[in-house]
Formats: C-alpha cells, structure tokens, sequence
C-alpha cells in the first residue's frame, strides 16, 4: 500500500495563529492528494477541480473551528468524499464523465514489463471497474487502495463504523476481482 | 469453514500482507504483519481455519491469487497530480470575497446606494459636531 506524507507538523499551528502564509502551505501540501480523490470519484478533471478547489475554500472559512480531534489529512478527506458524494448524487450533476479518459496509470516497476499496447488495455480495464463501483464502495477502495488509509482513518473521514469500511472494501475489492477476470485470471 | 466464511476474510488477510495458504496457516494473533497500520484484524484461530480450508479447495486459493493480482493493481496506480495553476486559482477564489463586495457596492442602483450614502454623510457629520 502506497506510503502517504505525514502532515506537516506546525501546519495546523501557524494556521490558527493566522499565519497568512500557511494557507497556501496547506493548498500546496494537499493539492494533489484532494484532488486525486476527487479524479477518482468523479471521472473527469474538469469536475474534479471544481470539487477541489471547494474544499480549499471551505477549509479556509472554516479552519477556526478546526479542533485538531482528526489529522489535518483525515479532515481533508472527509471534506472531500463528502463534496464528490453529494456531487455524485445531485439531480443536477450532467452525465457521468467516466470513460472519456483514461485516468488510470500503472507504475511500470516489474522486471518483465507488458507492452505499451497490453499495459493501456489494463489500465482502461481498471479505470471502468473503478468507476463502475457504486460511490459508496469507490470511496473507500480510493481511500484505502489509491490513497493508503488505515480502516480508522476511512470510518473517521466518512463517519462510518470500521465493520462497515471493512465490509463495503471487502465487496469493492471483490467487485473489482470479478470485472478484471480478464486480467488477473 | 464455508467458501463463503473463507472469503469473508480475505480483504483482512491481504492488508495483513497473508498471500498464500502456508501464510494465513503461520504467526501469532496479532494485528497486522510488520509495519501494517490499517487495522485488519484476523484471529489466528480464524487463520488457522482459513489456511486448512484453503489447502483442500483450489476455487477459493484460486480467489485469493487473483483478488491478490487486483490489488496488486491497484497499488500500482500512479496518483494523480492536481493541474498546473491550481494553488493560485485557489488563492485567488478564496480573496475574491472582498472584491466581489467591492463589486456588488459600486453596482448598486442608485435607490439603495444614495441613501445609504446620505446616512453615512449624517453619521460622519453628526460625529464631527
């Protein structure tokens, strides 16, 4: 499972202090793993900007009354699933981008690397399996498999007991097992 | 154990970093293999259950291997970096506020602003005298 970078130690201090730097600290430190939760959930970059850089504005307004309980990350995430959730399930959201590109890239670390053509045939098989997951499962394969949370970090960020998480990773996974039987054998 | 009650497990024995039968069948109870933090629990009776269940039947050891194969897909997914300009575009969105008010003010009809601006007028002149 991917190492995540640990929060930056006097991030949340220099924050609450004011430090009028320490904002843009914290939109460079978590950019990428925002807006990666986002990319997955929704499907589309353009989309997943939009959502991102929402939850910067929102942490912004409030970070005052961020009591410090959760990881700075762990309140990220949380703000995160919960805006690409709604988002998903608004009546007014247009057709699901999934499938118009490619978001999937495989590091390439094996000593007998598939060709470029069978390499992009399983990314675009995983990309689809992953974006075929009900929302309530491909939050937490995302969170756990793509972004390297622990079960308590998960049920903290979704407010969810630990057994569901299990449960609704356990179902995600086999889900993904039986759509890449091609692949996995 | 049942096929079903075998795979129950599975999720938890991968993030335990227990592959193979001979894996799931060895080690103390404990919470998870060396370095592991998720929280996967699996009982080392469960295991031992699990490892013998796994040595008579190739359909769930056939399981585990591909659901191992997926995950290990999975962790290969190179993470996805947030475009070019992002952190200023932000910056930008979250000092917008005061222009948008600055904005909206020097927009305003003329029968909201003028006598909103005749009572400043008054309250600055009642204040100097």
């Amino acid at each position: 499972v991917r190492e995540r970078p640990a929060d930056p130690p006097s991030l949340l201090a220099r924050l609450r202090a004011g430090d009028p730097a320490a904002f843009e600290d914290l939109v460079r430190a978590y950019q990428h793993r925002v807006f990666s939760v986002a990319v997955r959930m929704l499907g589309s970059r353009a989309e997943a900007e939009e959502i991102a850089q929402e939850v910067f504005v929102r942490v912004h307004r409030s970070i005052g009354g961020f009591r410090g309980d959760a990881a700075l990350s762990t309140w990220l995430y949380a703000i995160t699933s919960r805006l690409c959730l709604t988002h998903l399930a608004s009546p007014r959201r247009r057709v699901p981008h999934h499938g118009e590109e490619v978001l999937v890239r495989l590091r390439d670390d094996r000593s007998d690397p598939p060709s470029t053509l069978e390499r992009r045939e399983v990314e675009r098989l995983l990309h689809r399996a992953i974006a075929e997951l009900p929302d309530d499962r491909r939050i937490v394969l995302v969170l756990r498999d793509l972004e390297g949370l622990a079960y308590e970090e998960i049920a903290e960020a979704l407010d969810l007991e630990v057994g569901t998480v299990k449960s609704r990773l356990h179902r995600a996974r086999m889900e993904l097992r039986e759509r890449l039987e091609k692949v996995t054998g | 154990m049942t096929c079903a009650e075998v795979r129950s497990h599975f999720s938890d024995l991968l993030d335990q970093g227990l592959t193979s039968a001979e894996a799931v069948g060895t080690g103390a109870e404990s919470p998870g293999a060396p370095g592991d933090d998720t929280g996967a629990t699996v009982r080392a009776a469960d295991r031992a259950a699990i490892a013998a269940h796994l040595a008579t039947c190739s359909e769930c050891a056939h399981e585990l291997a591909a659901l191992r194969k997926t995950l290990a897909l999975l962790h290969a997914v190179d993470p996805v970096a947030a475009p070019i300009g992002f952190v200023d575009r932000v910056l930008e969105r979250v000092s917008r506020p005061w222009s948008r008010r600055l904005a909206r003010w020097l927009v305003r009809p003329l029968h909201v602003k003028l006598p909103l601006e005749a009572a400043a007028i008054v309250a600055v002149s009642i204040g100097v005298a």
